[in-house]
């Protein structure tokens, strides 16, 4: 027994070279300059999502650096008694208590936008909050959007396409046609009806967008997927030694697509968090702070038209959204190869 | 052999399936084609029965609606008595444990993504056979009487990482996990190098000896057939034209194809036969064939009788002996002449 066990994990170790798929597919990212790039990105992100409490917590005063209630003005410096360059001591009508308490009831108008400065490295929005605050906020909000989204989209898609492979007839029919009318469907106006009818917030979007997403072209292509994979004979030969329809889709068909469905996954990603941005540019989406939120307030500010000058209200926040995107497209694009190769393989 | 061993353990009766062609325009009926045509048959308990026939003659379909890979237009196949195609549910379920089927190419019948453990496992997953360690021990048991060994180095290995013919034990392995009473092994031998070939041939032979398996081997190759089977059936276009013992068939074909096959086969020292087969014949005519006798067009001894009679059916020539042809008496007459 205990010997059986030994040869075993030696025989594992032995063949360490033999290919198992996810090895394989971590190979060929290590290769790939595009990926890693990709990965290098989302590992940034990552990072900035991980740290933002953490900073707001120690370095960062909340009154001054919470990406939405905190602001930067003479007043909430003088409030919390530090001075400096930009904001030297106050004149004396500050300290009369008729002043503070107005300001204590918030009657006084919130910050000023203000260009790099040591303690805003990015500036400020038009209404004196930090910007690399809300950058590194938002990401958090993006992470879960975007992967919310993927998820939910690819699981509809790859059980669905899979189903409608397997079983044909009128499942097949019914999911097709859905499909095609999803695919015409025009997202982004049904969307901001939507917003108008309910509180769109960042777990309704996803589950909306996700639904959209999966039962539309996704479906169609995991479904030629998984008829390719249905024409071999394995898949046969595992009905014929008793397996369940249910098994046959679950043992056979969806493992071989599932390389393809996270390829999608990826794609999708890019796909939702342009969706959100285009949202919440519009200002329709009941979120706390985004990137295109962030764009969002800076044309609602009035500083569109002097947007050169200005340019730290919505250069890093579109930054920010192009190159997520294009980190998950990248490993998405990286992955392709690995997973058309496999494809023709068998 | 004993009565007991002469059982049948698969029937099939008038046994038919055709495939519908897509209908083209200008086209007033729809066509078929006749796969597998009124067949007749059965296998006995403990016996291996080569079918033998040219490619497109119906001999794997009519081997896979024995193992209900496929439905029957009509007729029906009997596995130990039971009509197969009306089997549901848990008999079905039994049914698949007992009767198991072997590919033809062992590059696609193994699932590439399944480590040769899972593949011939999952048989047993199926079934709810055992415990995990059982079923490693069995799969372990298996591989190495299929000669993969040391089982534990193929274990773990996935399928593109073996040969050819290590493929096809495996899927030899996969097909006898369970202990089937019935394989039908559909040509395992014809994607193989001919290096390869006799040891799976010679594996099958012991298998077959140790799990007391009833084997139905489809092949087009003669010599194959003549070394591992005790019967012979001989198919052309979708019908069974002569059945026999498989010296007897060999050593004294009856039908006018037996002996043409037979002629095809190459010899040492022996010039090439001059009644070749066309292949074109073969497939053209399985689509909506006349009702005459289907070898009619190739057949060198055909009269005038032959042309208005209809397709002859399988009568019994002494003991094992059955064939189709309305000549054979003559066939015969020359055979004892000569």
């Amino acid at each position: 027994m205990n010997r059986g066990r030994i040869t075993r994990k030696s025989t594992k170790k032995l063949h360490r070279t033999s290919a198992s798929p996810m090895r394989e597919v971590w190979q060929h990212i290590r290769a790939s300059k595009t990926a890693l790039f990709g990965i290098g990105i989302i590992l940034l992100f990552g990072f900035c999502a991980l740290i933002h409490p953490l900073l707001m917590h120690t370095v960062w005063h909340p009154r001054l650096y919470d990406p939405v209630t905190g602001y930067d003005s003479f007043s909430s410096w003088y409030a919390l008694g530090i001075y400096d360059a930009v904001h030297p001591a106050p004149p004396s009508w500050y300290w009369t208590p008729q002043f503070l308490s107005s300001w204590r009831t918030g009657q006084i108008s919130l910050g000023e936008c203000l260009a790099h400065i040591a303690r805003h490295p990015l500036g400020t929005d038009p209404i004196g909050r930090d910007i690399l605050s809300q950058l590194m906020y938002s990401t958090r909000a993006e992470f879960i959007l975007g992967l919310l989204t993927a998820i939910i989209t690819v699981s509809i898609g790859t059980i669905v396409g899979t189903a409608a492979a397997y079983y044909a007839g009128w499942v097949d029919t019914f999911f097709m046609r859905l499909a095609d009318l999803l695919m015409l469907f025009p997202g982004i106006p049904f969307l901001i009806v939507l917003s108008a009818m309910m509180d769109l917030n960042l777990v309704n979007l996803a589950i909306v967008l996700g639904i959209l997403s999966g039962f539309g072209s996704i479906t169609i292509i995991i479904k030629a997927q998984a008829l390719a994979v249905k024409s071999h004979a394995y898949v046969e030969a595992a009905r014929l030694a008793g397996g369940s329809r249910l098994w046959v889709v679950r043992k056979h068909l969806i493992p071989h697509v599932l390389p393809l469905s996270f390829l999608y996954m990826l794609f999708t990603v890019t796909a939702a968090i342009g969706t959100e941005a285009t949202l919440s540019f519009f200002g329709l989406l009941n979120v706390g702070c985004s990137w295109g939120l962030m764009i969002h307030t800076m044309s609602a500010s009035g500083y569109l038209a002097s947007s050169i000058r200005y340019w730290w209200l919505w250069l890093p926040a579109g930054l920010a959204i192009t190159l997520f995107c294009a980190a998950f497209y990248l490993i998405g694009r990286s992955l392709e190869q690995v997973v058309h190769s496999q494809r023709q393989e068998g | 052999m004993n009565s007991t061993a002469q059982l049948p353990v698969v029937r099939t009766d008038n046994l038919t399936l055709y495939f519908p062609l897509p209908k083209r325009r200008g086209q007033r009926e729809a066509q078929f084609v006749h796969a597998v045509d009124g067949v007749t048959m059965s296998v006995r308990a403990g016996e291996r029965l080569g079918l033998v026939g040219e490619s497109g003659c119906g001999k794997t379909t009519l081997g896979r609606l024995l193992v209900r890979a496929c439905a029957p237009t009509s007729g029906s196949v009997l596995f130990q008595g039971q009509d197969v195609s009306k089997l549901r549910g848990q008999t079905l379920r039994q049914f698949r444990k007992q009767v198991q089927l072997i590919y033809q190419d062992p590059y696609d019948a193994l699932d590439p993504r399944r480590t040769v453990q899972a593949c011939v496992a999952e048989p047993l997953e199926i079934h709810k056979e055992g415990t995990k360690q059982e079923r490693d021990e069995r799969v372990r048991h298996i591989l190495s009487q299929v000669g993969l060994v040391p089982a534990e180095t193929f274990m773990q290995r996935y399928p593109r990482e073996l040969s050819g013919g290590q493929r096809q034990r495996v899927a030899i392995a996969r097909a006898l996990v369970l202990n089937p009473t019935f394989v039908v092994a559909d040509e395992p031998t014809s994607m193989l190098d001919s290096s390869v070939r006799a040891g799976v041939l010679r594996l099958l032979a012991d298998l077959r000896t140790q799990y007391s398996l009833t084997l139905l081997y489809i092949t087009h190759d003669l010599a194959v057939a003549r070394l591992v089977c005790d019967r012979i059936a001989v198919m052309y276009l979708g019908r069974i034209v002569e059945v026999g013992a498989a010296n007897q068939i060999l050593q004294q074909p009856l039908h006018p194809y037996t002996r043409m096959l037979l002629e095809a086969v190459p010899k040492l020292g022996r010039q090439l036969p001059v009644s070749r087969l066309r292949q074109a014949d073969a497939i053209r005519q399985a689509i909506n064939p006349q009702p005459h006798c289907r070898f009619l067009s190739r057949c060198p001894i055909a009269d005038q009788e032959c042309h208005h009679a209809q397709h002859p059916p399988l009568t019994a020539y002494g003991g094992d002996r059955a064939v189709a042809c309305y000549k054979v008496a003559a066939t015969i007459d020359v055979q004892s002449q000569a």
